[in-house]
């Protein structure tokens, strides 16, 4: 992470989370971020809805469990004031269901609980730039639900086109290979795998593997 | 009550109706007491006691039946018992333990240390929370998985095939009708002994391929499982009190006001058939 080189535009966050240990974890990890503001913390989705009308936030990391109001409910609420508003969901592990309900109510991505802060932080920059964000611990039932989910925001105003070696590829990162398994199997230097996997990336606007298989699947690369 | 009514008519009738008779049959046993042969008073005693052993036996059957009848609903209750604190369990580790270790890996995490054991250590430590709550994860699966409450019993049962294919590396195919659904408490009896055969499965019959068919029509849904592994003799005694899982099977196959057919022999492998309605049936309301 060198953040220092390119000074960043600063970015408005509000956190939403019934759980006060969480929330504070959460408000340490972003303290130590130059670009980043912690604006203010709801404990459920009605407190967040008022925050966000007060304060109009860059970006929202929300629960997507919680009393009162979920997360769910909140998005959709919030997305109708103000649509430019960026939300991350946040979830415990296999929630998967309620994660492509999250994204299908218009938020941008979306995290474990358990992500480190690193990932965080990675999320928080890349929705606010307009990207979207799938966590890196993503299963592939989940990726498979979200593939065939009516989240579907990717412009696909250019077919993308790929080598058949890429293809190739790909359907080994879907097969959760690493890129050394996958430079053996096909006789190639792990360097070479790892500047495929660069392109291939570019071309599907993704993030990390999450990002790659679920636009894999969407496209029919793999099933 | 109008059926009631008609009862007490019918039996007013009869008892009636029946007034000479009774009286005839008084008659008749006093009348010939008068000249006493030894036979008499012996089958009289005879009879007499034979009623009473009728009787008796007739209250023993009743009493068997009332006895198995309470100890099924013993069962029942117990099962209703153990899923409710289950539930609540693992909503508790999921909703409460979860967050709370996350949030103190995050504080961990923004610790800032000059001191590079320090730093190896906060990094150990962020791995045992990471640790903790992968098994924590585990242990509120096993408990109640999530997912069939959210999505319902064929999701939940896609997912866990396909983590124990992976885990096992047994190959499972399963087909089902798509139309299936079912209250939340009858899908997770389903859930229950579908999971109860894989377990058994994997840990007896060390087979290769398990079958899992999940069909329906308009009355019944029909549960089909047959794998291709030892097989084991039904008859064997050996077998029998082992464990809880095929009693329980048995159990929630009845909740399920189903039946249920265990088929196996050794090396035949084994094919279990459940049949149950596909409407909930008033069979189980108490009585
Ligand atoms: N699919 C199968 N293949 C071979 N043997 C089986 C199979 N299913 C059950 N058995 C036999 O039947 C016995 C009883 O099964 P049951 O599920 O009641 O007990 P268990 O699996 O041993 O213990 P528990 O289910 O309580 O963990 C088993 O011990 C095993 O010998
Ligand atoms: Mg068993």
């Amino acid at each position: 992470m060198n953040r220092i080189a390119t000074p960043k535009a600063d970015i408005r966050v509000i956190i939403a989370d019934d759980h006060a240990i969480f929330r504070d974890g959460l408000k340490q990890a972003l303290a130590s971020e130059e670009n980043i503001f912690l604006l203010g913390e709801a404990a459920d989705g009605k407190e967040l809805i008022q925050l966000a009308i007060e304060s109009n936030p860059d970006v929202i990391l929300t629960d997507i469990r919680m009393p009162v109001m979920d997360g769910i409910s909140a998005t959709k609420k919030i997305l109708e004031t103000s649509p430019g508003v960026s939300i991350v969901g946040l979830s415990m592990f296999d929630d998967e269901a309620h994660i492509v309900d999250m994204l299908e109510a218009g938020a941008r991505g979306y995290l474990l609980k358990n992500a480190d802060k690193s990932e965080i932080i990675d999320a928080i920059n890349s929705v606010f730039h307009g990207e979207l964000y799938y966590c890196k611990h993503t299963s592939f039932t989940l990726a498979k639900m979200i593939s065939s989910s009516k989240f579907n925001p990717h412009k696909r105003k250019d077919k993308i086109e790929f080598t058949e070696r890429e293809i190739e590829i790909v359907q080994l990162i879907c097969e959760q290979l690493t890129n050394k398994e996958i430079a053996e199997k096909l006789y190639l230097s792990t360097r070479t795998v790892e500047g495929h996997r660069l392109k291939i990336q570019e071309k599907m606007h993704a993030k990390n593997t999450a990002g790659i298989v679920i636009c894999a699947l969407r496209l029919g690369l793999y099933n | 009550m109008l059926l009631y009514d008609k009862y007490l008519r019918s039996t007013k009738n009869l008892y009636s109706g029946n007034d000479d008779l009774f009286a005839s049959v008084y008659c008749s046993n006093v009348l010939p007491s008068a000249e006493k042969s030894p036979i008499e008073p012996l089958l009289i005693a005879a009879s007499v006691l034979g009623i009473i052993l009728l009787y008796f036996i007739a209250s023993l059957i009743r009493h068997q039946r009332r006895n198995v009848k309470l100890n099924q609903e013993k069962i029942e209750a117990e099962i209703i018992t153990l899923e409710n604190e289950r539930r609540r369990i693992a909503a508790d580790l999921h909703d409460e333990v979860g967050p709370m270790l996350s949030g103190i890996k995050l504080m961990i995490s923004s610790l800032e240390v000059e001191n590079d054991s320090d730093r190896d250590r906060i990094i150990k430590v962020k791995e045992y929370i990471d640790d903790s709550i992968k098994r924590m994860r585990e242990i509120s699966n096993n408990l109640l998985p999530a997912v069939l409450e959210k999505r319902g019993i064929l999701e939940a049962l896609q997912q866990l095939f396909v983590e124990y294919q992976k885990i096992h590396g047994i190959m499972i195919q399963f087909s089902y009708d798509e139309n299936i659904s079912l209250s939340s408490q009858r899908q997770l009896h389903l859930y229950r002994i579908i999971q109860e055969i894989l377990h058994n499965t994997i840990k007896h019959a060390h087979a290769k391929i398990l079958r899992v068919e999940l069909l329906m029509n308009n009355k019944n849904i029909s549960l089909y499982t047959e794998d291709n592994g030892g097989g084991f003799d039904k008859l064997d005694r050996s077998n029998k009190g082992k464990g809880l899982g095929m009693r329980n099977l048995h159990s929630r196959a009845e909740l399920l006001s189903g039946n249920l057919y265990i088929e196996s022999a050794p090396s035949k492998g084994t094919r279990i058939t459940l049949n149950f309605p596909n409407h909930e049936q008033d069979s189980h309301t108490k009585s």
